[in-house]
């Protein structure tokens, strides 16, 4: 575990290093292919003068929200699937014809349904997100052991018992590894809605920041809202989801 | 002598595509409150079937399950089933919480208020009889196989279940550990009354446990003699007395 962080250190310092020479032997125009010297100012000044600080913050918020929401459906989705067989087949309908859908290709007609406000960006977040999570929920669900629903019955568990102290807990693995594939389905799909939706009082998170710094031609920018995304995917995966299963599927012997 | 439990021409059997396979033929049996009875069979014989039907996980095709004198229709604290599997412990849930669970459900049966420090000790208290009080805190992941049935053992007696069904519970672990764990379990049925259906194919399992023997044989299930067990407790599987019921029971099953 250790070494995998040292691995990265090591070929990250190569590859930066590689980066900084081919920016100062000028081997490409300095506006197409800027120093990290350069890159690293423009980031820290507009972390610091809040620019930067207002599109994370709103892009934090967006994808928080559409994922909050996202799983509260595809809990009940999952859940009434299981509970009930046809609901179960309207439900795989409605997955089996979303689901192969990129979110892509929904933005011009949720353009004209919803504008192009943080509505909009919710759903398509939550479009990306429903349908492999409630899959991979109702698959949780299914592959629950058979011992498991026998002995709900002996100990006489209602169907809400049954769902919190069973059901769930049993199923949290493909729970996890349902959130793992929602969060980086909507990470890319919030990046690329907020570059088609672009922005409410100058309000359009980070893919509208990137794509407002090409319109500049500031290429510093770009770069330095390319990081900033890079730094969030790693710290939610290796820390918040690592901490996640640490404190969870990995504690019970999984 | 009135019975306690009764089974009243119970039959059963599984459609496959081809075939209808008769699983269980004709099921008579009487079982008295308070007695420790062991069904010794074949592999196959239909045991594990019988077993659910008494817990009424799976129905009959035709017959009565009655429990003094009054139908049984589903599943029931007052029948606890104890399986064979590893599995049936919550893996997410510690030792402890793994028997709180039992103690939790048979106060709500009961309609018991029970306080969290109450929970707590009627827990331990089991976890104490099966010798597991220091490991409560584990999660069963970090438990040998033998240690994980005596916690299955310790939730199913904290459920203070009138009947306890147990299906090869001690199947699956080691002959030494296997020992141990019947010991435990006679001591406990004898310390306090419960009623006891014990499930096996071991003929040494069934003659070192039980006061009855419910012998069956195989294609159909059938019950073909039931065997009083009267050796004294604690029995020892070296005795004359011990190996001669043995070879009478293996005769049976053999025949
Ligand atoms: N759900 C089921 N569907 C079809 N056949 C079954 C089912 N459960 C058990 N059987 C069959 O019934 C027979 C008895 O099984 P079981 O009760 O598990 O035997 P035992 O516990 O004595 O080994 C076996 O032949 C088994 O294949
Ligand atoms: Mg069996």
């Amino acid at each position: 575990m250790k070494s995998k962080y040292k691995q990265r250190f090591f070929w990250g310092i190569l590859l930066a290093f590689i980066w900084q020479l081919t920016a100062v032997s000028g081997i490409f125009s300095e506006l197409i292919f800027p120093g990290l010297d350069q890159i690293s100012i423009v980031l820290f000044k507009s972390l610091q003068d809040g620019t930067l600080i207002k599109q994370i913050a709103f892009s934090l918020s967006v994808i928080a929200q559409g994922l909050f929401l996202a799983t509260i459906m595809a809990l009940l989705f999952a859940l009434t699937a299981y509970f009930s067989s046809t609901a179960a087949g309207l439900i795989d309908t409605l997955t089996a014809l979303a689901h192969p859908l990129p979110g892509i290709a929904l933005m011009p007609l949720i353009l004209i349904w919803f504008g192009s406000g943080r509505m909009a960006i919710l759903i398509v977040i939550i479009h990306s997100v429903l349908w492999p999570l409630s899959l991979n929920l109702s698959t949780g669900f299914n592959s629950i052991p058979d011992i498991y629903t026998l002995i709900a019955k002996n100990y006489r568990l209602n169907k809400f018992e049954f769902m919190y102290k069973i059901l769930i807990p049993a199923s949290l693995p493909y729970f996890i590894s349902g959130l793992k594939i929602a969060w980086a389905r909507s990470w890319r799909a919030l990046i690329s809605a907020e570059m088609l939706f672009g922005a409410i009082n100058s309000l359009g998170g980070l893919g509208w920041y990137i794509f407002q710094r090409r319109v500049f031609f500031d290429l510093p920018g770009v770069f330095a809202g390319i990081i900033v995304i890079i730094m969030i995917g790693i710290v939610v995966e290796d820390f918040i989801f690592a901490k996640l299963e640490n404190k969870t599927v990995k504690k019970w012997g999984a | 002598m009135s019975s306690y439990l009764e089974l009243k021409n119970i039959n059963k059997s599984f459609e496959t595509e081809k075939e209808k396979k008769i699983v269980l033929a004709d099921i008579n049996l009487k079982i008295r409150e308070n007695e420790f009875l062991t069904i010794l069979g074949p592999s196959g014989c239909g045991k594990s079937t019988l077993l659910k039907i008494i817990a009424g996980f799976s129905k009959t095709d035709g017959g009565k399950l009655l429990k003094k004198g009054k139908a049984i229709k589903e599943a029931g604290m007052d029948r606890l089933m104890l399986f064979q599997d590893f599995e049936q412990l919550f893996p997410w849930q510690k030792v402890i919480n793994n028997v709180e669970f039992a103690v939790k459900q048979a106060a709500k049966n009961k309609k018991l208020k029970l306080s969290s420090v109450q929970i707590k000790e009627r827990a331990l208290k089991y976890l104490k009889q099966v010798k597991l009080r220091d490991y409560q805190n584990y999660y069963p992941h970090q438990l040998s196989g033998g240690m994980k049935q005596r916690v299955a053992l310790a939730r199913t007696l904290a459920a203070e279940a009138e009947i306890m069904l147990m299906d090869e519970p001690f199947g699956s672990v080691d002959s030494q550990t296997r020992q141990e764990l019947q010991q435990l379990l006679v001591q406990l049925w004898q310390e306090e009354n419960r009623t006891i259906i014990f499930v096996t194919h071991d003929i040494r399992e069934a003659v070192f446990l039980s006061q009855r023997i419910v012998v069956m044989k195989n294609e159909p299930g059938q019950i073909i003699n039931i065997v009083e067990n009267k050796l004294p407790y604690l029995r020892k599987r070296s005795s004359r007395n011990f190996n001669h019921l043995f070879e009478e029971l293996q005769s049976q099953l053999h025949s």
